[in-house]
């Protein structure tokens, strides 16, 4: 029996270990956990989440980057022939990523009420989020309702041109209990926390399977120039103008020498 | 090889940038001007933000007219004395002109504001330019060898400057005319060059040579150093009201721009004047022409961002 035990406890830990891995129900990894965006960047990064799928079920995922503020310009025709902006708005607290990930095209099997619930319409059709237009002008709620529509679907269609709102239904892979998807996120995605939200689908039923955040930040020259930026304007300024006048020098003193010669 | 600008918030390819620094920079030293009026509206073409492309742009002048403006003054080509009197003009302006960016940043007017300016201005100098350069190819092919004579287009309003109050005398540029008259000057420059992102000198070399009647070598030496410190200016005011320098886009257009404008300005050796001025008139419109197609085709999605940078 020692003997027997000796032999199979080789095989109970490489199990027991990859079945940690694998991750257990509701815990899903993300890798890598967090981006550092310095000043030399890839076109865009490439994010793996894995977990455990109950049997025979499908898997969407939901990621929300950071809300932003959005100022927008509806243009219209003046004069006859010039496109100018002629209404200004800001749509709020609206995410500046949104990634729909699915085995398959998920519209016909996720329900309309399912996925208010939980904020997916991978068409795009309705507005992830909480987003809100407030008017620069003085507008009637009528006319403000079918021009905040406008202006949202409008921005939409500007962040998937963009590449930052995307479905991908090819993204996830289901196999032996276990799911693992993929995510090229553009160099373009914002700063700040991503919200990922993994749903499972079982038959008509759809249950939340967990949440989690991963985080793209600034680091090294890029992030301390964007925060002096904006937390020290007028050394920043100095700054620029110091660093340009020693390179006009540089440059004044290198052709000098050059004519010299 | 991309690279993240942090003001502008998003990433280009590096070698583009500087490319097109060096592109600007030829072009520049092939004619003999600062080039911003042309690094500009193609930045906004490449997808930069147009207050952050107008803000950097800016700050990239410095550079080049500081280094510019140092080798005049060590010729004794600089007329200090017209010069504070624009750069005076000049920082009003550019303040001005930055508060107006400011305004127009928060509703939403600023995109339009910045397209409509330069159609304005590229339109009307390159017309200038071209009509004017092929007049003087004409008159050089019949006949050849001999000097053009300095244009009197300005003597209607040097007539005016000179009946102003507060006449001055400005021995470095031999002239006499009234201190309003390149206040004003100056003031109009600053404005644009806010709005621009430009220094300015394609418009104030040839108001100083046909205006006010200066010397062109002592022209374009005063202009460079005004150009040089109303930049300065505007760079600070852009940085402290507008957060929209990019300092790692300035230093990539800047490293572009130097080497282009000494392969230009040997190029240039090899064109007459007019031959080049032509050239540098064709350029000038033909970004004029696609910046008014932009505003006369209607847009595939009539919703667009307002870009003011400085997102992050």
């Amino acid at each position: 029996m020692k003997g027997f035990l000796l032999i199979c406890l080789p095989f109970f830990l490489i199990w027991g270990s990859s079945w940690a891995a694998s991750a257990s129900p509701g815990k899903v990894e993300i890798q890598p956990p967090s981006f550092a965006r310095n000043l030399f960047v890839e076109k865009a990064n490439l994010l793996t989440f894995r977990g455990a799928a109950p049997d025979g079920a499908r898997i969407v995922i939901k990621v929300a980057g950071p809300e932003r503020d959005f100022k927008l310009n509806k243009s219209g025709k003046a004069l006859g022939f010039l496109w100018i902006p002629v209404r200004h708005g800001v749509a709020g607290a609206v995410p500046a990523f949104f990634a729909v990930l699915s085995s398959e095209k998920e519209g016909s099997s996720f329900f309309a009420e399912e996925q208010k619930a939980a904020g997916i319409f991978p068409d795009f059709r309705q507005w992830p989020g909480q987003g809100k237009v407030t008017f620069l002008e003085k507008t009637d709620p009528e006319e403000a309702e079918t021009l905040s529509r406008e202006f949202l679907q409008g921005l939409i269609r500007l962040l998937q041109e963009k590449g930052l709102y995307r479905q991908d239904e090819t993204a996830v892979r289901v196999a032996r209990g276990q799911f693992e998807a993929r995510l090229l996120l553009p160099a373009e995605a914002p700063l700040g926390e991503y919200r990922v939200s993994i749903y499972v689908l079982e038959g008509e039923k759809t249950s939340l399977l967990a949440h989690e955040s991963f985080v793209v930040q600034a680091a090294g020259p890029a992030a301390w120039l964007a925060r002096q930026s904006r937390e020290n304007p007028a050394f920043y300024g100095i700054m620029a103008v110091l660093i340009a006048l020693a390179a006009g020098a540089l440059v004044g003193v290198i052709f000098q020498l050059g004519g010299r010669r | 090889m991309d690279i993240y600008l942090p003001i502008a918030g998003l990433s280009i390819n590096c070698f583009f940038l500087v490319g097109l620094g060096g592109l600007v920079g030829l072009l520049s030293g092939l004619f003999g001007v600062g080039g911003g009026f042309l690094l500009t509206p193609l930045l906004i073409f490449a997808g930069i933000p147009p207050t952050v492309a107008a803000a950097s742009d800016s700050n990239q002048i410095v550079a080049a007219a500081a280094s510019g403006a140092y080798a005049y003054s060590r010729m004794g080509r600089v007329d200090y004395k017209m010069g504070f009197v624009l750069l005076v003009g000049g920082i009003a302006g550019g303040s001005l002109g930055v508060q107006i960016i400011k305004t127009l940043l928060a509703s939403g007017g600023i995109d339009f504001l910045i397209h409509s300016v330069y159609v304005l201005m590229l339109g009307l100098i390159g017309s200038f330019m071209f009509v004017e350069s092929l007049k003087a190819a004409r008159r050089r092919a019949k006949s050849p060898g001999r000097e053009e004579p300095a244009a009197e287009s300005g003597s209607f309003l040097r007539h005016l400057a000179s009946r102003l109050p507060w006449q001055v005398h400005f021995a470095k540029s031999r002239i006499r005319t009234s201190i309003l008259f390149p206040l004003f000057l100056g003031t109009a420059i600053g404005i644009l060059a806010a709005i621009m992102g430009v220094g300015g000198g394609f418009i104030l070399v040839p108001a100083m040579i046909y205006i006010l009647g200066m010397p062109t070598i002592v022209a374009v030496g005063t202009s460079l150093f005004q150009i040089a410190l109303t930049c300065v200016n505007l760079t600070v005011q852009q940085a402290v009201r507008n957060q929209n320098v990019d300092l790692v886009l300035v230093i990539l257009l800047f490293i572009g721009s130097t080497v282009g404008a000494q392969i230009g300005a040997r190029l240039g050796k090899a064109l007459h004047g007019e031959q080049v001025r032509i050239l540098m008139a064709v350029i000038v419109l033909a970004v004029a022409a696609k910046m008014l197609a932009d505003l006369v085709t209607a847009p595939a999605n009539l919703i667009s961002l307002v870009t003011g940078g400085g997102g992050h």
